[in-house]
């Protein structure tokens, strides 16, 4: 059962996202034990949920894991304002994207057991993590780098740029295309780079093909357009609110 | 002569990685060439390979010898499905 502080609880976390006990106290103005004998409530209700490990703790709506863990870059790319990113997600340059892009096939093997789909995926990575740097280099929008993280529980590998995203990146080449579901379309299916006079652009091909063939998923975002390739299936679709750059989304 | 790709890494990802191997190629490996050698190139150890590093380096390397490049066979899937990309072009 709630309470009027149950309810006030609620409310301020459904307005913010999601929030420390150290705010919540601050906010409600009530001790520390009152507030965390409601927040224990509200968990037992199914209300809200707790992540983290002390003493960074924090509660948040109810959501699968799997969509918690990619929170950060879904607000990384969305929002207008890039929030601050975990040092340990955030490639400013190519070269500390590429360190640790040198350690993902060691820790794929470890999770999936398979070296030829770590081998595979580890390139996937690449292809997608290199075309954010090949294509915004010194263009950025606001933010430079991206944002990289694998969550080996979850079994999930996020990439994220704040870049000029697929539709800027292609119609310098190709000024007939009219918006990103187009330009993502092409991106994954035609041989075309936004690189010109570079003839190439294979890239976003090989992704497609990698995990069409080995049973994976990939949710790619690009402006208001997402590819969407599921159990060897590959659909384009218009999404709602449109994206800053790109978000690549990978489950294995 | 037998180029070993693993001496430039195990993971061949990017361009500007991939340029710079060929520029350092170029410089270092290539210079002692006969003209009617064959360049046997070798995947052996490379983990990750990608199409555009690929791309980068045995496209220009293929350019720059023509008839003279043969790709040894590999396991790797990355390596196969990179090349076969490459091939494509």
């Amino acid at each position: 059962m709630k309470t009027d502080t149950g309810d006030k609880i609620l409310a301020y976390i459904r307005q913010k996202g999601q929030t420390t006990p150290k705010e919540l106290i601050g906010f409600i103005g009530f001790s520390a034990p009152a507030v965390f004998r409601q927040l224990k409530k509200l968990q037992e209700d199914g209300l809200i949920q707790k992540s983290g490990t002390s003493p960074f703790v924090f509660y948040h709506l109810p959501m699968s894991a799997k969509d918690w863990s990619t929170q950060g870059a879904i607000k990384w790319a969305y929002e207008q304002k890039a929030p601050e990113l975990k040092q340990d997600y955030y490639c400013e340059t190519r070269d500390v994207f590429q360190a640790r892009q040198d350690k993902l096939p060691k820790e794929l093997i470890r999770i999936t057991n398979n070296e030829q789909i770590s081998f595979l995926l580890s390139a996937v990575v690449g292809e997608i993590g290199n075309n954010s740097f090949d294509h915004n280099l010194g263009n950025w929008p606001d933010v430079p780098g991206i944002f990289f993280k694998i969550d080996v529980a979850e079994k999930i590998i996020i990439l994220a740029d704040r870049g000029q995203g697929i539709f800027m990146s292609l119609q310098k080449i190709k000024p007939e295309i009219k918006n990103y579901l187009e330009a993502l379309e092409i991106a994954f299916t035609e041989i075309i780079s936004g690189r010109t006079p570079e003839h190439r652009g294979n890239g976003l091909k090989f992704v497609k093909r990698v995990i069409e063939e080995n049973n994976l998923k990939l949710k790619f975002y690009s402006g208001d357009a997402k590819c969407l390739i599921e159990k060897g299936e590959t659909k384009f679709l218009k999404t709602g609110k449109p994206i800053n750059g790109a978000l690549a989304v990978i489950e294995f | 002569m037998k180029l070993e790709l693993k001496k430039f890494g195990t993971t061949l990802s990017s361009r500007p990685s991939a340029r710079e191997a060929w520029l350092s190629a170029k410089a270092y490996i290539f210079g002692d060439k006969k003209p009617d050698e064959k360049i046997e190139v070798d995947f052996t150890g490379v983990q990750v390979l990608t199409p555009s590093w690929a791309d980068e380096f045995i496209s220009s390397l293929i350019q720059e010898y023509p008839n003279s490049v043969i790709l040894l066979p590999s396991d790797n899937a990355s390596v196969k499905m990179s090349l076969e990309f490459v091939s494509k072009k």
